[in-house]
Formats: structure tokens, sequence, C-alpha cells
């Protein structure tokens, strides 16, 4: 299991290292979101500090999105899915594989996002990193458990990018809720977020564990 | 099924929505036969190799696969399988050696940075080991399709249309290693509209009309001219 698990991990880290498709897409996207915000909204640095989780999550939330739409647009070039379903291989463990090529380009975007958000929006961020990095996982792994299931159920559909978004968006309001109070703690806002960090455990748990156990049946075509 | 057998169909129907694609296909296959399957465009050629490939869990009657069901094919069933199909079931953003080097570890073949390294040499792609798979031609892509079908050595080969693309080259050493196969006791199940290249190969040859099957044949019973007059009257309907 583990060695399916690495090698479609390895497999998806060389595409993404040879194309940079996804994680330049989701990069740029997430910078229009923040330019946006920081032209359209004229904020105090108090105001700033409060909304800034909001925004981060929203950046992250759509330009995650654009990743997991390539996630499995890959696998359904060429017939490339088939193979996988062909392959003597747990279709748990190809699920583990993508996901965690998922959480990675999610998390290197946030990473390259941060500190653009810190200068955009004029927030002392050095203090929180270590409680924001892991805030960003634990978001990032809610976020694309869920996501890469429908990432594979949506790449057999005729409106996949249109069909992710819309099944994606509404089942992650829990986790993307959780991270955002909990960045909003990280930045000093709120005084205790300990309900919402245990809501993120809680999510990233029933939900890695359903979309492996469900991941056999969305690849059905 | 007796126990040389590696594959058998008893009344294999599909429909897809109000079209019909199978109507109660029944044949079997044996261990080192080679069995070729002819038949028009929407004949139900590539459902039925979907079918027996197990990609197609949900369909009337029974396909039995080294003598297990495939609707519930294990992991040890689908080792046992090649497929070549439509598609290449290559990463167009990976070398031709990351391709096959990916599908060697995905089926966890012992050394398979050089069972990778082996299979390009076997489809005379060494020279384009670290070129990607979008750079290749049309034929370059079928031989490393090929190379990616045979690379962990299956028991039953299941090819669709293998000689699009290739060139006469190609084409001869595609049929020297499905020679090679066979005689090794390999089962190879072909789809093709190529008469005079399927039914050379073949051991068995079937026609399929619009889900039917409509004329079954075997090879050292009747010359390729005989076949090609039947096979000209059933597509004149």
């Amino acid at each position: 299991m583990l060695r399916t698990i690495v090698t479609i991990l390895w497999k998806d880290l060389r595409i993404e290292l040879r194309t940079r498709d996804a994680l330049s897409a989701s990069f740029v996207f997430c910078v229009l979101v923040l330019v946006i915000f920081n032209f359209t909204l004229d904020l105090n640095a108090e105001e700033a500090r409060r909304l800034g989780g909001g925004f981060l999550w929203v950046s992250f939330a759509f330009g995650g999105i654009l990743s997991l739409n390539r996630s499995f647009a890959l696998e359904k070039a060429d017939g490339c899915s088939k193979s996988l379903m062909l392959a003597p291989a747990d279709r748990g463990a190809i699920y583990l594989g993508k996901f965690l090529a998922n959480v990675i380009f999610m998390l290197v975007t946030q990473v390259l996002i941060l500190p653009l958000f810190a200068i955009f929006f004029n927030v002392p961020i050095l203090p929180a990193i270590p409680l924001l990095v892991l805030i960003f996982l634990l978001g990032s792994i809610g976020f694309s458990s869920v996501g890469t299931l429908f990432s594979a159920m949506a790449a057999n559909t005729r409106m996949r990018e249109l069909l992710l978004p819309l099944l994606l968006l509404p089942v992650s309001i829990p986790v993307l809720l959780a991270a955002v109070k909990t960045t909003q703690y990280a930045l000093g806002v709120n005084e205790d977020a300990s309900d919402w960090f245990k809501l993120l455990i809680v999510y990233d748990v029933v939900f890695v564990t359903a979309s492996y156990l469900g991941f056999e049946y969305a690849m059905e075509e | 099924m007796t126990l040389s057998q590696v594959l058998r169909c008893d009344g294999v129907g599909k429909r897809f929505g109000k079209t019909t694609a199978l109507r109660s296909v029944s044949f079997s296959l044996d261990e080192g036969e080679f069995l070729t399957i002819f038949g028009h465009n929407g004949a139900g050629k590539s459902t039925l190799l979907n079918i027996v490939a197990t990609l197609i869990r949900s369909f009337d009657g029974d396909v039995a696969l080294f003598g297990g069901s495939a609707k519930k094919a294990d992991e040890d069933t689908r080792r046992s399988l090649g497929f070549m199909s439509h598609d290449s079931f290559l990463y167009d953003d990976l070398t031709t050696y990351e391709n096959l080097l990916f599908y060697a570890r995905l089926y966890a073949l012992s050394a398979p940075g050089d069972t990778a390294q082996a299979m390009l040499a076997r489809v005379d792609l060494v020279d384009k080991s670290d070129a990607v798979v979008r750079e290749l031609s049309r034929g370059m892509k079928q031989r490393l399709s090929l190379g990616r079908a045979f690379l962990h050595s299956p028991k039953l080969l299941l090819l669709d249309e293998p000689y699009t693309g290739l060139d006469e080259t190609a084409c001869a050493n595609l049929n020297a290693m499905l020679s090679e196969f066979t005689d090794a006791g390999g089962s190879v199940l072909m789809t093709t509209h190529d008469v005079d290249r399927g039914y050379r190969v073949a051991d068995r040859v079937l026609v399929l009309d619009r889900g039917r099957i409509v004329f079954e044949a075997e090879t050292s019973q009747m010359g390729l001219d005989e076949f090609r007059g039947h096979y000209r009257d059933i597509l004149a309907g």
C-alpha cells in the first residue's frame, strides 16, 4: 500500500515540477484575490488583521479548486484513470497518493502567499508563523480530502470545471469556517479557538476516512 | 470453464441508455490462443474488451477470467491482464522512461528501473528515453503503449486496434512480440479493422455485428481470401 501511495505521489510531483500547471494557476489566482481585496477595501491595520483570515481562505479555497480540477483532468487524458483502475493496487492507496499530492500543492501555494498577504495588508505574521503553518496543514488536509474525491467524480462528467466547486464548496463550509476562525486566532483576533481546532481535526479524520472508502466507487464510470 | 481456459464469456450483454452495445455474446479463449475480433465501427468490440478488462462491471451475463468472475476481479486477476486500448494510458508530461518506470512500480515489479529500460529497448525507443511523451510521434506513442501493456508479463493481453499508427517495421516487431508471447503460453484477444494482419496472426477469428457474434472460424480451417469474402458479405449486411 505504501509503495502505491509513494508511486502515485512521485508521478504527480514529477509532472508538476515539469509543468508547474497546478501551482502557477493556483498561486496567480490567490495573488489576484488578495490584490482585489487590498485595492477595493480601504482597511486599517486592525480591520485587516480581523478580516485577513477570511481573505486568505477565500483565496486558498478557489485557488485550491483550480489545482484540484487539474488533478484528475491529468488522469482522464489518454485514459490514464483506466490504467489506474486496471493496476493491481489498492484503490484507497491511489486515493491517498493523489490526496497527498494535492495537500502538498495547496501548502506550497499557502507558504508562497503568506508573505504577500503580510505585505499587502500590513499584518505582522512572524510570531504566528508556526501556528499558521499548522492551521494551513489541517485546513489543506480537510479541503483536499473531500476535494480529491469530488475531483475524481467530476472528472467523469462533461462539466467537471463547473461541477467540482458546486460539489466541494458546500461540503467544505465547516473546514473553511474552522480554518478562518483558527487563522484569526493565530493573528491575535480571537482569544480562544480550541473548539475550532477540534472541528478541524475531526473534519480531517472523518473526511479522509470517508473519501478513502468511497474512492473506488467515485472512479467507476 | 476448462483448466486451459483463461477467459469465458457467457451471454454477455451491455446497454448504454437506449443503445444496445452487446447482445448475448458467448465465446472462450484458451491458454496460448490468439483470438481476433473483427467488426465495423460501433459493432461492440471496444465495449467487449472493456468488460473483459474489468473496466465495465455492470453488464448482463457472466465473464470468467482465470476461473473467477470479472465482476469481482481481484488484484491478482488484474495483474494477469495487459490492456492496450484506443487511449495510450501514457502521461504526456512524463518521459518515456518515467512512464514505464511508473507502471513498473505500480505493478510492484522487481528492479523497475531495469525493467523499464529493457522494455524501451524492446520497443526500439531507447534513444527517446528522455523525451516527454507529448513530443513523440503517433507511432512512437503506440510502441510505448505496447511496451506498457507488455511490461508486467501479463497472461492475457487485450489489444484494441494495435496496428493503428504503426509503420511496417513496427508492425513486424509487434507481430514478433505477440508470437513470442503466445509461444510462451500467453493468450491474446485482439480487435482490429485490419483484416490481413488480424487474420494472419490469429488462431481463431470472430466477427461482431451490431453487438452479436455473426461469424466464427478457425484460421487453420479457412484461407484468408475465403474469410475476406465472408467478412465483406457481413459488412454489406
